[in-house]
């Protein structure tokens, strides 16, 4: 049992400030439906999948803040949940890439710099999640994704969060990292706490998967961003835009797959092509077109 | 009355038990005849696991510092720099709140496990030596006691340690002291 009210207090107030409201997913959904109708079940199925964007962008907002120049974004995650939301619905991506903008000697000096975004991420995020009387499990750090480590020259790694409805249940995932069998009363006091403040009983707990790259350089924009899900505004350190849609021609779409095969990339290319063809025009002046127009001053500002 | 398989079994028990001579040293003599039982221990990795010689450390009570004349390699701690491994370190601190007990193997007073690394992180200079011993007996540890029981600069040593660990090899552990806070931030790239 959680001991003192303190505590039960202190991890239920960390779970209502770390796991986004279902009011922000809600109006997110609004925004980014453009007025599609959706039926109960595809709603459910997006705000299911906003949930997890929403901890991607919140990572990336917290990497940029304390790397600053050091970090740079890119892939589909930027272009789908910064720009194309802005003109276009956008295709879901649950992954985060990065490029490391200084030079590494490995990957094991660059996690020694991710040891200290975690004591950052420890402070601002603090959710440490009781497993037992005494002891917590932190939750909110990032961790060596070690099953996916296939490239010499690019570091993958995952981000453990709360979440209403992808990943593991709370107790299975206490069980399955620490080996430690959660009491009943325990999981039933957690079951309430959760039930409380995020609606569902058995919260769970699922990756952010993200991945930094280094030792390569990529041209880069600063962009400022005002970020989804009322995240506030950000200074983005990310690739430039004509440079992923290069890439994305010259590696995605012009490599052959075998005949008649429809290239999810095909999309962000249509996307970003449009939105390109139409800057200057003054036509969607005041509309979340808005990206088109500072795109002329040689900025990028998104969302409007 | 035991049979022939009972008491060979017997034997074989006797036979694996510490073997006290291992510690019969004239600097232990020193410290048997010396000090009493009560006012020092002794702290070694007990669960050392790395090639090299075995540091010892023995934690004086402080009200014998200046009132003892150590022997000669014997250094304590902070007072000579240079250090360097299988040397015998003493350090005169309270020992109110330790944990240890003598010993009827060794006939010294001998740090707990956790009472001992946490001693050997906090005050030897040469604590990184023995920080994979910590990680690697995660499972036979009680790390949050090491952390209850070291210094503040013996916490923010295990603390960055742990957090690199784990953030390396993928690996979770459960914890009482929130150590993420208590980071040495060391920019290294």
């Amino acid at each position: 049992m959680l001991s003192g009210g303190s505590r039960v207090q202190e991890f239920s107030e960390a779970v209502a400030r770390e796991v986004p409201d279902i009011k922000v997913l809600d109006e997110e959904l609004e925004i980014l439906s453009r007025g599609l109708r959706l039926s109960e079940g595809e709603r459910l199925d997006v705000l299911r999948m906003l949930e997890r964007v929403y901890h991607i962008v919140l990572l990336m907002r917290e990497l940029q803040g304390y790397f600053n120049n050091l970090i740079q974004f890119g892939g589909d995650a930027v272009l789908n949940y910064i720009f194309i939301s802005s003109i276009d619905v956008p295709r879901f991506t649950f992954d985060l890439d990065a490029s490391w903008r200084g030079r590494v000697e490995g990957k094991r000096r660059l996690l020694g710099e991710l040891t200290g975004f975690n004591k950052y991420m420890a402070q601002k995020h603090s959710i440490c999640m009781p497993v037992d009387e005494s002891k917590c499990l932190e939750l909110m750090v990032v961790e060596y994704d070690v099953e996916k480590n296939h490239f010499p020259d690019i570091l993958s790694l995952r981000l453990p969060v709360i979440t209403r409805w992808s990943g593991l249940e709370f107790y299975k995932y206490v069980r399955a990292r620490t080996g430690v069998r959660m009491k009943f009363n325990l999981v039933k006091e957690l079951r309430r706490i959760f039930s409380n403040t995020l609606g569902v009983r058995d919260a769970k707990i699922d990756y952010v998967r993200f991945e930094i790259s280094f030792n390569k350089e990529y041209p880069g924009v600063e962009v400022e961003v005002e970020l989804p899900f009322k995240l506030g505004v950000a200074n983005l350190n990310i690739t430039e835009l004509e440079y992923q849609l290069a890439s994305k021609i010259v590696y995605k779409l012009g490599r052959s797959y075998g005949g008649g095969l429809r290239l999810r990339h095909a999309r962000h290319l249509e996307s970003n092509t449009r939105s390109k063809t139409t800057r200057g025009s003054g036509s969607e002046k005041g509309s979340k077109l808005c990206y088109e127009d500072s795109w002329r001053d040689g900025g990028y500002t998104s969302r409007g | 009355m035991l049979s022939e398989r009972g008491l060979a079994l017997v034997d074989f028990i006797v036979s694996t038990l510490p073997n006290p001579t291992h510690w019969s040293s004239p600097f232990m003599e020193w410290v048997r005849r010396s000090v009493p039982d009560t006012m020092y221990y002794v702290a070694y990795p007990r669960l050392q696991s790395w090639f090299g010689l075995t540091p010892y450390l023995i934690v004086f009570d402080r009200r014998l510092a200046g009132a003892l004349e150590l022997p000669k390699g014997v250094r304590v701690v902070g007072e000579s720099s240079g250090l360097s491994e299988g040397l015998v370190l003493a350090v005169f601190t309270s020992l109110r709140g330790r944990s240890f007990k003598y010993s009827w193997d060794y006939h010294l007073s001998i740090a707990s496990l956790e009472q001992g690394y946490s001693d050997l992180i906090s005050y030897t200079p040469f604590w990184a030596n023995i920080i994979p011993d910590v990680l690697l007996n995660m499972d036979v540890l009680d790390i949050d006691e090491i952390f209850d029981k070291a210094t503040g600069a013996g916490r923010r040593r295990l603390a960055t340690a742990l957090a690199y660990y784990m953030t390396l090899a993928g690996r979770v552990v459960a914890l009482k002291t929130p150590f993420y806070s208590l980071i040495l931030e060391v920019r290294n790239i």
